[in-house]
């Protein structure tokens, strides 16, 4: 099973099961992935992609779920992209955030993904941003994708996202303390959740505090009160979205922002292909071996080990074809 | 790597009863598949438009109410009127004998009733794919 | 004291020679109970002293109540047989309880159809395939008025298996009652309404969990001066039982809900010594005999001590916990099964043995179906003959003093006491709903429990074991009619027909100022019902105003 151009010729015409089986075959790489990637990169839109994360519990999905409803109301054409945690034991996953979405789930206008993070496979970032670009070509304006927040992994992806949100529930000081790791960076947006709980002014404040502290953003991050269960503070988050989307075009940091998104993601696939090509010929490679072992046995210690594995390698791959080359 | 199999654990209907599909599910993830669960109350809508959006091998169906003829009979519909013949289709839950031979007769290929060992209805699952991946 | 000294060297030699046997010579590598907790081999007077009697036992009928509520239990009254019972249309329900009372079944207890439960009448698209086919339907006041047909509602006590609409179906009853000329202080019964397990175990919740309390309190305030012999809620630990935890889950994490209530109730303004008698418990009776036998007597101890040491409870009656017992359902199998009579006899035993004040047994067809009147028939008679031919009825808490039992009793207490510390932290019960902490609980036990049965650590006759017979078939079992469904739709069209819209619109507005106002809803509902406006147009005023609830599902 390669490209199959008719599979391509129905999710041009919109057909939400040729969407599903593409995404599919690109999530997994399957035989034949690049060529619909390929086929695809003409017909992206510049869809607007926000990034929703913050750690479990806070009310994501609620959020998503009113966030995704005012936006379809006013036209769009949304998706959604969820990401949830693989066991890095058995790599299966259960994969929950559907159950939020109720009655939008049937608009048609509307498509809920959801993603496993593949545990320690690593290609989370990858795989998410092949899915917004699949959804950004079969028709969507805006796109959501949805992340716990946690790990390095997950901030990849929300770092390919053009607005970035992140959400958090009013809780002692300890947690946003927490949470700084590069989340409370990378957030253009604050919502704080489940706002009608104690603490919320504290947690307000906190926020506050610490985003006056980064120099670094020359955004003024809103932060925004909502309660999702009753869907009280959704059009307050979307004017903020769309004020940070409004920022990004403007200054022309939106297109900047999603050029050096395709250079990163290019350096990141040749990172890994490289790496791959090089770990493929280590495999069983005598050479290698041997130094392998030596480390194992602790004759060798790993730092001249790598300078000698080094040498090594660049003499089998890159001198080598140049010694063809001069032979002629 | 094996390929990845994927299933979606659905509850149809008012039946609020999870302890069995949780249980499958989490002994799906164990065994490495992607299990997406739909959440309590779904109509047969919500739950083939998800099987369709996340491209699912297999459906697994939840119901303890008694309203399985009637939950099954419109998920296969609504699966027939798409054209969707690669799905997997199978339930667990309260089903008496009879109701089974009924349920097989519309196209749900397994119904594995109280006291299947998960181990079973993994294997089940693995043997009987129908989408060529 | 030379005693003990003689019963320690003799029991310490007897533990080296089991030590050794424990190499292989045993049967299994470990001995567990249906909640995995291993006991021990062997209990002594070294594991229980006459002098924690008073303490720890008590008089039956006196605090801390752990040998029984009242001072004759049985020898004066046995517990009340009541089989939860419902199906199809009101009509067809109304005949099967009358089967039962003839039967010799001692209280009525009403199980609804899920439509009902989660508060949408049966012509709700959601309904479809679902009408009658789990409980009864009920749509409005008609349905139980036909329900309680030529029942005497002064002299039969009713239990009704309903939570998030429980204050409806209660103005419901009051009505019914009402037209049939009995006043509501004589009506004897109880509803379930207990809003917290929903979160927990069985889902059928409706409301976010603050507005669902409040609704009640209002119950409990409402009874309180219009229905002094109505049980307002009855705690359950059965469905987070059957949900998969294990006793001892079932015990901390009912009692602590129990706590929320009263709570509640307090912040109201209500005197705990009054509407606390008139709060009662619902608790699961699985396999392991001594293990429920033990549960049911902690519970007892440590919900007295809670109401008299944290409330300030000062009036006895208010301390003691009546409770309702069913036996597990998630115990019966659908192979062989006959062989689920003997399953329901030992729990049945264990919770006449634990002093129960109401006893539902489970029919052998119940893991295919609802029972027929048959295995209804055979489950009401196992009550019998515990009652009149095992002796168990002639003394009171005859295990009281076992070794064991009394170990494990307070082991229990130990272990809810330990699960309360843990709540407390996380900021009490609603906290912990929120945190998914029960919920966690309870898959983490069912799981475990699922892989010791696949992994044949645990034997269950019939599934993994002893399958032979397996293949014969079942017999007949209950069918519902798909006719149900039609017959109900077209009585509710006609009841929307002839019934005074105007005047249900009238009531319905009322019912949205007074939830709105946050005063108590019952006279509004009341007014409703009289009016005949239909369970799903009252439950959605309270939808309105209260909003929904949406679960987190934890793994």
């Amino acid at each position: 099973m390669s490209f199959d151009a008719a599979l391509l010729g129905k999710f041009i015409n919109g057909e939400k099961r040729a969407c599903a089986r593409i995404i599919s075959i690109v999530e997994n790489r399957r035989k034949g992935f690049e060529e619909y990637l390929k086929q695809l990169q003409p017909r992206a839109r510049g869809a607007y992609v926000i990034g929703i994360t913050g750690p479990p519990g806070v009310g994501k999905s609620t959020l998503i779920n009113r966030l995704a409803a005012e936006l379809l109301k006013d036209g769009n054409s949304v998706g959604v992209v969820a990401v949830d945690p693989s066991s890095p034991f058995t790599g299966g996953a259960v994969l929950g955030d559907r159950i939020r979405m109720g009655e939008i789930s049937m608009n048609s206008r509307f498509y809920f993904r959801s993603l496993s993070s593949r545990g320690n496979l690593g290609g989370l970032s990858e795989a998410a941003s092949d899915v917004v670009r699949i959804l950004d070509a079969f028709g969507k304006d805006v796109i959501i994708v949805e992340t716990v927040g946690t790990g390095q992994n997950e901030v990849d992806v929300i770092e390919s996202c053009d607005t970035v949100v992140v959400v958090l529930m009013p809780g002692t000081g300890d947690d946003i303390q927490a949470q700084k790791a590069g989340i409370l960076e990378i957030g253009n947006v604050f919502a704080i959740n489940k706002s009608d709980r104690d603490g919320a002014e504290r947690t307000l404040r906190e926020l506050q505090t610490m985003l006056h502290m980064n120099p670094m953003s020359e955004y003024e991050t809103r932060i925004v009160m909502t309660k999702s269960n009753i869907g009280e503070g959704i059009s307050d988050l979307k004017d903020a979205i769309l004020s940070h989307r409004d920022y990004l075009n403007g200054t022309g940091k939106m297109a900047e922002k999603r050029s050096a998104r395709n250079v990163n993601e290019m350096t990141r696939l040749i990172r890994a292909k490289i790496i791959g090509k090089v770990e493929s010929l280590m495999d069983s490679d005598r050479e290698y071996m041997k130094i392998e072992g030596d480390v194992r046995g602790g004759r060798l210690d790993p730092h001249s080990a790598s300078a000698r594995l080094l040498e090594y390698i660049d003499d089998k791959l890159f001198v080598s074809k140049s010694k063809g080359e001069r032979n002629g | 790597m094996d390929r990845k199999i994927k299933v979606l654990i659905a509850k149809p209907g008012l039946d609020g009863h999870d302890r069995g599909a949780k249980v499958v599910a989490r002994a799906f993830r164990d065994a490495g598949f992607e299990v997406i669960y739909t959440g309590l109350r779904q109509t047969p809508e919500q739950i083939v438009n998800a099987a369709v959006e996340e491209d699912v091998d297999a459906i697994g169906v939840s119901i303890l109410s008694g309203a399985h003829n009637h939950c099954f009979s419109e998920i296969m519909n609504l699966l027939k009127q798409q054209s969707i013949e690669d799905i997997l289709v199978f339930g667990g839950g309260i089903i008496p004998e009879d109701d089974v031979k009924f349920l097989k007769g519309i196209g749900v290929s397994e119904i594995f009733g109280p006291g299947t060992p998960t181990d079973d209805t993994v294997k089940f699952v693995r043997a009987n794919l129908k989408k060529d991946n | 004291m030379g005693n003990i000294d003689k019963l320690l060297t003799s029991f310490n030699a007897w533990k080296e020679m089991y030590k050794k046997k424990e190499g292989g010579k045993l049967r299994l590598k470990k001995f567990m109970s249906v909640s995995s907790v291993e006991p021990d081999p062997l209990y002594t007077p070294l594991d229980f002293s006459e002098n924690d009697y008073f303490e720890k036992l008590g008089i039956p009928g006196e605090f801390p109540f752990t040998r029984g509520v009242h001072n004759t239990m049985y020898r004066e009254r046995l517990w009340t047989m009541r089989q939860f019972s419902g199906f199809g249309t009101a009509k067809q329900s109304n005949e099967r309880y009358k089967y039962l009372l003839k039967n010799g079944q001692t209280g009525l207890s009403v199980a609804f159809h899920l439509p009902t439960l989660m508060g949408v009448d049966s012509d709700n698209p959601l309904s479809r395939g679902e009408v009658g086919k789990d409980g009864v339907a009920v749509d409005s006041l008609r349905d139980l008025e036909t329900l309680f047909d030529g029942i005497p509602l002064d002299k039969v006590s009713t239990s009704m298996t309903i939570n998030a609409p429980a204050a409806i179906l209660l103005a419901m009853y009051v009505v019914v009652a009402k037209k049939k000329g009995i006043p509501p202080e004589k009506l004897s019964g109880t509803i379930q309404n207990d809003i917290l397990k929903e979160y927990i175990a069985q889902k059928t919740y409706i409301y976010p969990p603050k507005p669902s309390i409040k609704l009640i309190v209002d119950t409990v305030e409402y009874c309180q001066k219009h229905l002094p012999l109505w049980n307002t809620i009855s705690i359950s630990g059965y469905h987070i039982r059957e949900a998969g935890a294990t006793a001892l889950q079932e015990l901390a994490f009912t009692l602590v809900n129990g706590r929320t209530y009263v709570e509640a109730a307090i912040e109201r303004g209500l005197p705990v010594d009054e509407f606390s008698q008139r709060l009662s418990f619902f608790f699961n009776s699985h396999n392991d005999f001594f293990e429920e036998i033990a549960k049911f007597r902690s519970a007892r101890r440590i919900w007295a001590k809670m109401m008299r040491d944290r409330f300030g409870s000062k009036n006895p009656r208010a301390q003691l916990m009546r409770f309702h017992t069913q036996t597990a359902g998630c115990s019966l199998t659908a192979q062989q099964i006959e062989t689920n009579i003997v399953r329901v006899t030992i729990q049945a035993l264990a919770a006449v043995m634990g002093g129960t004040q109401s006893l539902h047994t489970n029919s052998m067809d119940e893991a295919l179906a609802l029972p027929t009147e048959k295995a209804v028939r055979i489950a009401l008679r196992t009550q019998q003959i515990i009652a009149n031919e095992s002796g168990v009825t002639n003394v009171i808490d005859p295990l009281g003093g076992s070794y064991y039992v009394e170990s494990l009793t307070d082991m229990m207490e130990r272990g809810a006491n330990d699960y309360f510390e843990r709540i407390d932290k996380m900021g009490g019960v609603l906290s912990a709903i929120d945190k998914g902490f029960f919920q966690s609980e309870i898959a983490d036990a069912s799981f475990r429990y699922q892989r010791e049965i696949e992994k044949k650590e645990r034997t269950f006759v019939g599934v993994n074991d002893y399958t032979e017979g397996n293949t014969e078939a079942a017999g007949e079992i209950l069918k519902i009619d798909e006719a149900v469904e039609k017959a109900q739709i077209d009585s509710l069209k006609e009841i929307k027909r002839t019934r005074d819209n105007k005047l249900v619109r009238g009531t319905l507005e009322k019912l949205r100022q007074d939830a709105r106002d946050g005063k108590n809803v019952m006279y509004a509902l009341i007014d409703c019902v009289e009016a005949y406006a239909s369970l799903q147009e009252m439950c959605d005023v309270f939808r309105d105003v209260y909003g929904v609830y949406e679960e987190q599902p934890l793994f």
